[in-house]
């Protein structure tokens, strides 16, 4: 898959680089990572120019950003009636709401670059949950000009090899998003677990 | 602690058990971090293998070629101006294989290094 995706931007440029990282903020399996590296070292050697690699892949992510919200959000609106006729799922939704009102700003940032491969789902929660489309937009920017700057600017730096360096890349974001998801999911299972302990006893009271 | 964990069992344990995949996972990736920033280090390691992606002028800067050696490998004329083609389109044009290409570039970037080592 990367392999093709590669020889597409080889053979016809920076379009190819604007519908991948495009697709890639909807969660369809597509390389974008690599593919970013690769045209920032095309840059680099002179194959692309490197203005128009940087343009292409921030307006791809920042519309399919807004694409995924909006999709959700409209499918949000459609299933209201399902989500409220049952009390558990209206709670999950207001849980849910509750929290991106709280964390959506700094979620919808680092969803972009650091924890990339949560990024899409980020967005359809955010639609989903009917958070504040400005604040989801401007985040969404602020975590795209840092998506893209970085992958594309190691890319570019790193030119000699870009496959070694979409290795260790790929492996690293990798364990950066198994991290945080354990912080996450760890804290949760803290917290559920604290009501039960302090209504369980350690010793019988004499 | 440990109580703690016997709870958590009881009732959760469906995030329990997501929660210790995730962890396992962190461990895989961060160890495959480890192992290939150190593989990436080591110089023996430079010349990545050629790709049906990569064009000339990045073979060029990859092999650390001048474009007068690499251009002959890859059946350019010398004259020609650069452009933007693939080493598949090469391959497909002149009607050799990739691994023939791989070859002549390896042969190409042999000679070149024994020349210009001394």
């Amino acid at each position: 898959m990367s392999e093709l995706v590669l020889s597409l931007v080889a053979n016809y440029g920076v379009p190819i680089v604007f519908c991948v990282t495009f697709l890639s903020c909807l969660a369809l399996p597509v390389p974008s990572s690599i593919l970013m590296l690769a045209s920032g070292g095309f840059a680099a050697t002179g194959d692309l120019s490197l203005v128009a690699v940087l343009t292409a892949a921030f307006t791809g992510a920042v519309i399919g950003d807004n694409s995924g919200y909006w999709i959700a959000r409209a499918s949000g609106e459609r299933m209201r009636g399902w989500l409220e006729k049952d009390p558990k799922r209206a709670a999950l939704r207001q849980k849910s709401e509750a929290f991106m009102d709280k964390w959506g700003g700094s979620s919808v940032f680092f969803s972009c670059w650091l924890v990339a491969p949560l990024g899409p789902y980020v967005n359809y929660v955010s639609g989903f949950t009917r958070f504040t489309w400005l604040r989801f937009a401007l985040w969404g920017i602020a975590g795209e000009v840092v998506w893209v700057s970085l992958y594309v600017g190691l890319g570019y730096t790193f030119a000699d090899n870009i496959t070694l360096i979409a290795s260790v890349l790929g492996n690293a974001s990798g364990f950066i998003t198994a991290i945080g998801i354990a912080i996450g999911l760890g804290i949760w299972l803290w917290k559920s677990s604290k009501p039960r302990m302090d209504k369980t006893p350690e010793r019988p009271h004499i | 602690m440990i109580a703690r964990l016997k709870l958590l069992w009881a009732h959760q344990r469906g995030v329990l058990i997501a929660f210790l995949c995730v962890i396992g996972a962190g461990a895989f990736f961060g160890a495959r971090t480890i192992s290939s920033t150190i593989y990436w280090m080591d110089p023996a390691h430079q010349d990545q293998d050629l790709a049906p992606w990569m064009t000339p002028r990045y073979i060029a800067r990859s092999y650390k070629l001048p474009p007068e050696v690499l251009g002959p490998a890859l059946f350019l004329k010398v004259d020609a101006p650069p452009r933007r083609v693939s080493l598949e389109n090469i391959a497909v044009e002149t009607g050799v294989t990739m691994e023939e290409l791989q070859r002549r570039i390896d042969e190409a970037a042999a000679l070149w290094r024994a020349e210009h080592t001394q």
